[in-house]
């Protein structure tokens, strides 16, 4: 892979598993619950 | 009487919410998408489109949902109507009715497909299949061939009605025991089938496998290597929110229903941004690297280039893929259960979203039972489903994806925008999409609501205005006649070329080969993709020099016939069309009654 692909592919993905990551583990670590729960 | 809905869990609904989300074109449509308009450098107008097109209807969609759930209802009508004391709104509403309903009947179609492909991989049906093959088996299963109206497939219409009939009993368990349920088993599994494949696709090289023509890296690059030129086209700004648009889900209604079983205090920004950016996951970094990836390490870029030019993974995912898998040996079956399965869980858990909102419609004003609201769902989906199962794709089953499935979205988002950020208030809107917030909303999106994301939904349809109107008088039908028939012509007339003819057209079509080779206006993959077509081509032209005189003919005849059927099937087309249109129009009137219906009961025991 050339190095700008490398760069570019590195810079995204870590955008989207940093707020999927962000998401989730705030999300999960959060004492508010649901009706249903 | 309709029993009282609840989400078990954050959890689930977060996983039914994102399962809503991701769908077909997170692994198909995502993939040829970014490959086509400009690599890596899609991904900057995607994402700039995720910012003022995706979150903010997000947010949206999910604060009327809950504000219009907190006046007990849980479909669009009645959730616009709400927002406004203008009675127009919940007519404006029946598109979230009627785009699930439309939607559904060609995607459970899709589902099916799924379904049948994933059965035949785990019994090896596909072993030593060839991409012609694999068509045929296709062909099979929808009934479907070149230029023939009707296709009728016993088989193929049995699978239908197993999915439908697996769609409403799901539905009819209810949002916890049914939907959540299912989105929770569904959803992980998706993931890990596609974490699978997605890291055995990366092993692939001619080194350890002599089937291989690339590396899969070399697939990785193509798809990430950052085309900045393709930033100056506006076509390329246009995929990439109309990307961004279909693979949230946003402008169907299905977001609002979901989110309509909170409770006031319950958060929507940090739910729906969670929901939001599962999505993005299994688009970006699980789409992204199994389609093109595979597809070029045994294809080759430039063919790959070729088959995902009209910005679909379809024929490569149905197609080509299953021939692809017979290189794995004995993991082939698992393979193809791997990819086809991760397919319909991805379809199911998004057909599913689509029937909630009918059967909340139907248990809150029509006093039905979840049971029965599900049955009712199914119903109302056979005179859709029924057309789309019994004609050929171009007649039903592209005009309900083109109208329901694209456009009416555009709009539906673009009254959604102007209900909330003007008629509702962007004071009372804040207040209530960030009522309970576990995330802060950046204020900047207070702005972006208001008025970038209308600009931007108001650009995108004017943008595709000259695409609508050509297709609402059937000019991509004239289009793609007068392309077939042209296709038809010179296959004779390369046919009956003299043997000094044939000899000159050589020489014509390797001085083409040889200029395209050094055409330096190109980039390099567009030009070994523009090169295979030609070379396709000549082969196609030398080879029908060596035909003896009968075969020839045969041949000839043969194409004679297919340019009749085909001139008649075209013929035909815009009347079928006329009619599937005035069949939408049909099923929108058909809700606009029940609402009205609906309402007058509601006046009439004062409950407005």
């Amino acid at each position: 892979m050339s190095t700008s692909a490398t760069a570019f592919m590195a810079i995204v993905w870590f955008v989207v598993i940093f707020f999927t990551g962000y998401c989730f583990r705030k999300l999960l670590t959060s004492d508010r619950r649901l009706d249903g729960e | 009487m309709s029993q009282k809905e609840a989400w078990g869990s954050r959890i689930g609904l977060v996983l039914a919410m994102a399962g809503n989300a991701v769908g077909l074109g997170n692994f198909l449509r995502f993939p040829a998408q970014a490959a086509k308009n400009g690599g890596g450098a899609f991904l900057i107008p995607y994402l700039v489109a995720l910012v003022v097109l995706g979150l903010p209807l997000i947010w949206v969609e999910w604060g009327m949902g809950r504000f219009g759930g907190q006046q007990g209802h849980h479909s669009s009508p009645g959730i616009f109507q709400t927002h406004s004391r203008n009675g127009f709104w919940k007519y404006f509403g029946v598109m979230g009715l009627w785009s699930c309903v439309v939607v559904a009947a060609f995607y459970l179609y899709i589902e099916s497909w799924c379904l049948a492909y994933a059965v035949y991989s785990v019994i090896g049906g596909f072993k030593g299949k060839t991409p012609d093959d694999v068509g045929a088996f296709f062909g099979q299963l929808t009934g479907e061939s070149d230029f023939q109206l009707f296709a009728v497939s016993g088989w193929g219409m049995l699978i239908f009605a197993i999915c439908i009939a697996m769609n409403v009993y799901i539905l009819s368990r209810g949002l916890a025991k049914g939907i959540e349920l299912v989105s929770k088993i569904g959803m992980p599994l998706l993931i890990i089938f596609a974490a699978i494949l997605a890291v055995r696709g990366m092993m692939i090289s001619p080194e350890s496998d002599p089937a291989a023509k690339q590396s899969a890296l070399d697939g990785l690059n193509f798809i990430w290597e950052p085309r900045l030129t393709s930033l100056k086209d506006p076509a390329v700004w246009l995929a990439a929110a109309g990307q961004i648009f279909f693979t949230l889900s946003i402008g169907m209604g299905t977001i609002h229903c979901y989110a309509s079983y909170l409770r006031d205090k319950d958060d929507v920004a940090l739910t729906g941004a969670t929901a939001a950016w599962t999505n993005e996951f299994c688009e970006v970094i699980l789409g992204g690297s199994i389609l093109i990836p595979i597809a070029v390490a045994y294809l080759g870029l430039p063919e790959v280039v070729n088959k995902t030019a009209g910005g679909s993974g379809f024929s490569l995912g149905f197609f080509v893929f299953p021939t692809l898998f017979n290189n794995w040996g004995a993991f082939a079956p698992i393979a193809g259960l791997l990819w086809f399965g991760l397919l319909f869980f991805a379809a199911i858990t998004s057909s599913l979203a689509m029937g909630q909102p009918v059967m909340a419609f139907m248990q809150q004003e029509y006093g039905q039972s979840r049971g029965r609201s599900a049955v009712t769902f199914g119903a109302m989906l056979l005179p859709l489903a029924l057309p789309v199962a019994l004609f050929h794709s171009s007649v039903f089953f592209d005009e309900f994806d083109y109208w329901a499935g694209t456009v009416m979205l555009v709009v539906f988002a673009l009254g959604e925008a102007i209900l909330f950020g003007w008629s509702f208030g962007m004071d009372r809107g804040w207040a209530e999409m960030t009522k309970g917030a576990e995330l802060a909303i950046p204020k900047v999106f207070r702005f972006i609501i208001k008025f970038v994301t209308p600009v931007f939904l108001i650009a995108i349809l004017l943008a595709s205005g000259g695409d609508m109107i050509a297709k609402l008088l059937h000019k991509d039908v004239a289009d793609t006649k007068q392309k077939k028939l042209a296709d038809f012509d010179q296959q004779v007339a390369d046919l009956k070329l003299s043997a000094e003819d044939r000899e000159t057209k050589l020489k014509k079509l390797d001085a083409d080969l040889e200029s395209l080779a050094s055409d330096t206006s190109k980039a390099g993959f567009e030009r070994e993709a523009a090169r295979l077509k030609q070379q396709d081509y000549r082969a196609k032209v030398a080879s029908a020099g060596e035909l003896v005189d009968s075969k020839r003919d045969a041949e000839i005849s043969k194409l004679q016939t297919s340019r009749v059927a085909a001139e008649k099937f075209y013929d035909a087309l815009p009347m079928w069309r006329n009619i599937d249109r005035l069949l939408m129009v049909g099923v929108y009137v058909f809700f606009c009654v029940l609402v009205k219906r609906a309402w007058s009961k509601r006046q009439a025991e004062g409950s407005v």
